[in-house]
């Protein structure tokens, strides 16, 4: 579990064409736990709840001002994830990132996009 | 003893690790009912798919076995088009054995130039299934599945 | 003035016993739990609560709770404990796993209400409204499959509806949106058919689509069934 909470980072390749297809790589230092534990495993259902749950549930993407994917997401995806997608090189502008969790908490990212010659 | 033991199975968990990346991509487990209640579209024949089968059909690369459920790699891609009429329009993660059963859904457009997604996820400890759906905005939905030995449970 | 000064003196004896037969006496008292993780959490927790005051622990109710959380009854002589003093040793007792117990005060929602930026995004990115067919439930004998389809919702439902279908289950703060409360479908007629088809077969937002592992005679059994399930309070 992660102790702290990073502000989002993203990884792209500097070589990127006009048209073509890039990787985008987004890491984001975030606990996440189900908050659940098995106390009884012989009465279904099986886990119960143990502490409060921490999630991210929602990351955006946005290319230029363009909302372009959206990840909706429960406590069952990891701690710090690496979230690896990808988009087609269709302008020079930002490309950006907005995280929201259970709490309602907000963290965002951008990097700006430029064709390589 | 313990250190033996624990090499091996290492090792094994290793290889498998590596396996997992070139064993066939395909649905393992059968569908409960054969019309999926009119919704989700699966091949006819595996070994001969045509072409609709071919490009809807998700492709999960998950190694076999998992040694630690709270940091499970997933990569679902397909070889379908991202044009503006004819696109992907999100891939469901899940595992129905699990206390979460609903992973993420990731929604994407045809600016996303191809159908790709790759992250982590919790699974619970044990054997289970994680299916994907991926939904075209032509064809409906199509299901794939996995089935993954998880060494250490991360619900 | 004697007898009126001795009056007032006798009632306020009175009053005081009064209240105090009252207020005193045997109570039960409930508290939501955090941090109850292993099997062998909750004989800790018994075991030390007792050790440490006059109480004694009635129930502990796991997974079949209003809340979602774990609850533990305890009997108890209110003229010699309070609530508070109870609260607090809770908070001091240890789990096997090294943390300490505490009783949880949070609000039944716990995840914070959609903000501005996410409504207009999903919007634009998320499930679109679906046509629903009309549909016949194939099954005669409504019993018997309510009988199967309960035995389904156990292993597949509750989790997340809650055993009594309240929409608390354990695993429901997971998720953005909660998980429904399941009474709304009680008694309605063959309208809600189809609607309750395509949801379990097709899943939306949270709800996973479970076309995909249970059977059509299944997904009627648990219909069937829900139909059944009755508001509690009712």
């Amino acid at each position: 579990m992660a102790k702290t909470i990073r502000d989002p980072r993203i990884r792209i390749s500097r070589r990127i064409k006009k048209d073509k297809v890039f990787k985008v790589k987004v890491k984001f230092d975030h606990p996440s736990f189900t908050g659940l534990g098995i106390v009884d495993a012989e009465t279904k259902p099986v886990f119960s709840r143990a502490i409060p749950v921490s999630f991210i549930r929602n990351m955006f993407v946005y290319f230029g001002d363009q909302l372009v994917s959206r990840f909706r997401m429960s406590s069952a995806i990891a701690d710090d994830p690496l979230f690896t997608f990808k988009l087609k090189a269709i302008q020079e502008a930002p490309v950006k990132v907005v995280f929201v969790d259970n709490q309602g908490k907000k963290w965002e990212a951008s990097k700006k996009i430029k064709f390589s010659n | 003893m313990v250190i033996k033991e624990d090499f091996s199975r290492r090792k094994f968990i290793r290889y498998s690790v590596i396996g997992g990346a070139v064993v066939p991509l395909l649905s393992g487990v059968p569908y409960e009912n054969e019309v999926y209640g009119g919704v989700f579209n699966a091949p006819k024949d595996l070994e001969n798919l045509t072409e609709i089968e071919r490009i809807h059909l998700p492709k999960v690369i998950m190694p076999p076995v998992v040694e630690d459920g709270t940091q499970a790699s997933i990569v679902v891609s397909l070889d379908h088009p991202m044009e503006e009429d004819h696109y992907i329009k999100s891939i469901q993660i899940l595992n129905f054995a699990d206390p979460v059963v609903i992973k993420g859904k990731f929604y994407m457009t045809p600016v996303n130039g191809e159908a790709f997604i790759s992250t982590q996820i919790r699974l619970a400890g044990g054997e289970g299934t994680v299916w994907v759906v991926a939904e075209c905005n032509k064809h409906g939905k199509w299901a794939a599945n996995r089935t993954v030995n998880v060494a250490a449970g991360g619900c | 003035m004697k007898k009126i000064f001795s009056f007032i003196i006798l009632s306020f004896f009175f009053l005081i016993m009064g209240s105090h037969a009252v207020f005193a006496g045997t109570i039960e008292e409930e508290f939501k739990i955090e941090g109850l993780i292993s099997p062998a959490s909750p004989k800790a927790l018994k075991s030390a609560l007792e050790k440490e005051l006059e109480v004694k622990v009635i129930d502990l109710n796991l997974k079949n709770t209003k809340t979602g959380w774990p609850v533990l009854t305890v009997q108890f002589d209110s003229g010699a404990v309070s609530r508070e003093k109870i609260e607090n040793v809770i908070g001091e007792i240890e789990d096997p796993a090294g943390h300490k117990y505490k009783v949880h005060h949070g609000p039944l929602l716990a995840n914070a209400p959609i903000l501005d930026e996410e409504e207009e995004a999903i919007a634009i990115l998320g499930d679109t409204a679906e046509v629903f067919p009309n549909m016949k439930n194939p099954i005669t004998d409504k019993a018997a499959s309510a009988s199967r389809g309960g035995k389904l919702f156990v292993n597949n439902c509750a989790k997340c509806h809650g055993l009594s279908g309240n929409g608390y289950g354990t695993v429901a703060h997971s998720f953005t949106t909660w998980p429904r409360q399941l009474w709304v479908w009680n008694n309605t007629g063959e309208e809600t058919d189809g609607y309750l088809f395509w949801f379990i077969t097709n899943g939306r937002s949270d709800m996973p689509p479970f076309g995909l592992i249970l059977s059509e005679n299944n997904r009627w059994d648990l219909i069937n069934y829900i139909k059944t399930i009755k508001n509690p309070g009712e």
